[in-house]
């Protein structure tokens, strides 16, 4: 029989440009503007909170490098968006070794104890988040408002109390800080990085907009102004975390469903309780979901009908 | 259609349309076998004397078609050669005289060659040993015969073209636009087509105008031109099928299994037939044209010499049985050693491991790639950012399918409609984690076909 000559190097010779790890890199590069605000209003206790939980993101990922024999993957950027985004996620007040035992475990324990990015059967930051506030629900609870200086409610709870009405206090969501994780503080600079990731097409547009469209209709349902979706938290889940490629479905369809029902979760949990952070915890129980939404989602051709002709 | 928009990098071959002609070669070498399932027997022994144009081996079977020497010269040996896509070849080899004969009647033109009809013209295909004018090299005649059981209601003269260097379609087209229409003709004829569209891609907007002016001279109403987007893999036959039919196709099991280039080229035209279109590039239909107008047997053809390391990229008219070696001291050589040689284009071409392979009748281009261009990347983890999702032209989600595939699960990536992947290469181009996408879901197809066939 004529045998095909069976390449050594097969087709295609050349590849795009763009790595991994510019990938993971650039994701990181955005969450600065958030953390630039946190900054701006929490002054350098904020920075010293994302620094360390950057730092102790990375040096636990060399660490596991070492111990378990494996490369550094991605030359960082992976575990670096890891500890950014936990660290935007943790109240500003924080005692920082919580910060670091967070994001050691994110990386060390949620992610490569399970053999590394894409093996983990949980998000790393949501399971970090999850440790930190089953572990320490007292600290993780405390907020101050940034304005006021005083104590307040974490996440989106103030709003119950809050904007509920519209009027005046739509301001209040989009142009001045509101209390919450580090990084919820300034609805603008999530708003810009967000819009910087889906230019970038770090992440597909439709997602974000659908979540927050199902949370403010949602919102809206319980008798709140549909706006009040767009605050700190709830943005920041749109943005950072249902985009995240580990959490969403990987077919489109699925990830629709996933960012739709994450959104309508956000808003009816913030209804029921004003724990924590209702959208990350509303993303999480999603997320467990994901292998049945990857089911739902498939059409029987991939993720979407064909378009027929594109000329 | 979903697809990448490559960095064509067609330019340095472009500088002029013409296509030039090279000094006679010293020697070439002809494979008897040139797409795998063809086959030629010798008819010319050592020592003898042979014109450029004339036959040099005989069709062993139906299938196959008749050899021509590609230069004068003495005939030398029949021996075995290295070969671009098999794995070994027999091929006579030639040793040119640098006299530049032709056989007795070589570019004369044929009397009456405007009424030959569709049962002359199929012998005749054969006879000029005309093939696809791609990878596949399927004989004309056999898609000629074919056509007989089959509607076909269009011919489409596929002039898309669109991977990066690969220019000689473009070249062709260019330089002899009034050809490439009356070869399409021909094989309408042949092919018992009702009308004939020629597709191009918008980067060629220029060749398009030229056709249509060609086509407006003629007063030739059944002949069209059309302009696709230029998005890779638009271009490629199977998705350019798609886009005219306007739906998604079943590609065979015979062209996932893969086998010879001709196999899987004679399986794909099959599935177009079946849609009543037939496919074919325009260098085929300029082949037709000299075999049938000017009596000039396929021995020689439009290449493109092109990639970074080329000292002047250029088309080439290059006799088949040119070694690669030859080819590219025809472009004045290699300024640096290629990290990777490529026979046809980079997105669908054919590693070659060394120079010494000799050039069959379908290699539109030679390209010698620098390792700046033709990486060889380590791969990493997924990091499930979807962009083979986005580019993916057939719809899939090639990261379900690559996934299941690295753990074995192959139900699993075969329920994610691996089947339908047409290899256009677009996930493997895209992926920032340089997994080997292609050879994952290559993988999960045959393991599929395999536990199709065990049961």
């Amino acid at each position: 029989m004529i045998r095909s000559k069976t390449s050594p190097s097969r087709a295609p010779f050349i590849r795009a440009a763009s790595t991994a790890s510019d990938f993971l890199w650039k994701r990181s590069a955005a969450l600065l503007i958030p953390a630039a605000a946190a900054v701006f209003f929490y002054g350098p206790a904020a920075l010293a909170l994302f620094a360390a939980s950057a730092a102790a993101a990375v040096l636990a990922e060399r660490a596991m490098g070492f111990i378990l024999k494996k490369p550094v993957p991605f030359q960082g950027g992976h575990a670096l968006g890891i500890g950014l985004t936990l660290a935007l996620m943790l109240p500003p007040g924080l005692p920082l070794w919580m910060a670091v035992l967070g994001a050691v475990f994110a990386v060390a324990v949620a992610r490569d104890a399970f053999g590394g990015p894409g093996q983990a059967p949980l998000p790393p930051i949501l399971a970090g988040f999850l440790f930190l506030a089953v572990s320490f629900p007292l600290e993780m609870r405390a907020v101050t408002d940034p304005v006021t200086g005083h104590a307040a409610a974490h996440g989106l709870a103030w709003l119950k109390d809050g904007v509920a009405d519209s009027g005046p206090h739509l301001s209040r969501i989009f142009m001045t800080p509101q209390p919450g994780g580090a990084g919820m503080v300034f609805f603008p600079a999530l708003a810009a990085a967000g819009l910087l990731l889906i230019f970038q097409r770090l992440v597909f547009w439709e997602l974000p907009f659908l979540f927050l469209a199902a949370s403010a209709l949602t919102a809206f349902g319980f008798g709140e102004h549909p706006a009040a979706a767009l605050a700190g938290s709830n943005a920041f889940a749109a943005f950072f975390l249902i985009s995240e490629g580990m959490t969403a479905p990987h077919n489109r369809h699925g990830a629709r469903f996933f960012a739709l029902l994450a959104g309508f979760l956000a808003a009816a949990l913030r209804q029921v309780s004003g724990a924590f952070d209702p959208s990350a915890a509303a993303v999480m129980m999603v997320s467990f979901l994901t292998p049945w939404l990857e089911e739902a989602g498939r059409t029987e051709r991939g993720w979407a009908p064909p378009r027929g002709a594109s000329a | 259609m979903r697809g990448i928009k490559l960095d064509g990098k067609k330019d340095p071959t472009l500088i002029t349309w013409t296509i030039k002609r090279l000094r006679q070669p010293a020697r070439v070498r002809i494979a008897l076998r040139q797409g795998g399932r063809d086959l030629a027997v010798p008819c010319v022994r050592h020592d003898d004397s042979v014109k450029a144009g004339q036959v040099i081996a005989l069709p062993a079977d139906d299938f196959s078609t008749p050899l021509h020497a590609s230069v004068s010269g003495k005939v030398m040996a029949v021996g075995t050669f290295a070969h671009p896509f098999l794995e070994d070849a027999q091929a006579i080899e030639i040793v040119g005289d640098g006299r530049g004969e032709t056989a007795p009647g070589v570019g004369t033109e044929r009397l009456g060659w405007e009424s030959l009809d569709r049962a002359q013209l199929a012998p005749l295909f054969r006879q000029a040993g005309l093939v696809t004018m791609d990878e596949a090299m399927v004989p004309l005649h056999v898609l000629a015969q074919e056509s007989l059981t089959a509607r076909v209601r269009t011919l489409v003269i596929n002039l898309c073209e669109p991977e990066p260097y690969v220019t000689s379609e473009q070249a062709l087209a260019m330089s002899h636009a009034l050809e490439i229409i009356q070869g399409a003709e021909i094989l309408r004829k042949a092919f018992g087509a009702e009308k004939i569209t020629a597709v191009l891609t918008e980067d060629k907007i220029q060749a398009a105008e030229l056709l249509k002016s060609k086509i407006y001279f003629l007063k030739w109403g059944h002949v069209d031109v059309r302009v696709l987007p230029l998005v890779y893999p638009q271009g490629l036959d199977v998705p350019l099928a798609e886009t005219l039919l306007e739906r998604k196709l079943k590609l065979p099991a015979e062209w996932h299994r893969g086998g010879t280039p001709q196999d899987k080229g004679l399986a794909l035209h099959r599935v177009f037939r079946s849609e009543g279109l037939e496919i074919l590039n325009g260098a085929s239909a300029f082949a037709a044209h000299e075999a049938i107008v000017l009596q000039k047997p396929l021995f020689e053809r439009a290449v493109t010499v092109g990639g970074e390391c080329v000292m002047e990229p250029k088309n080439l008219w290059a006799p088949l049985g040119l070694s690669f070696q030859d080819v590219f001291k025809a472009a004045k050589g290699l300024m640096r050693d290629p990290a990777k040689v490529i026979a046809g284009g980079p997105m669908q071409g054919r590693f070659q491991a060394g120079l010494e392979a000799m050039l069959v009748k379908g290699i539109p281009a030679l390209l010698a790639l620098p390792p700046e261009a033709a990486p060889d990347p380590a791969a990493s983890a997924c990091i499930h950012c979807g962009l083979c999702i986005d580019v993916c032209p057939e719809n899939l989600s090639p990261v379900m399918i690559t996934l299941a595939s690295e753990s074995g699960l192959y139900e699993e990536a075969a329920s994610w409609n691996a089947a339908d992947c047409i290899r256009c290469g677009n996930c493997t181009y895209i992926c920032p984690s340089k997994r080997p996408m292609d050879a994952l879901i290559d993988r999960a197809i045959h393991e599929q076909l395999n536990s199709e066939s065990r049961l």
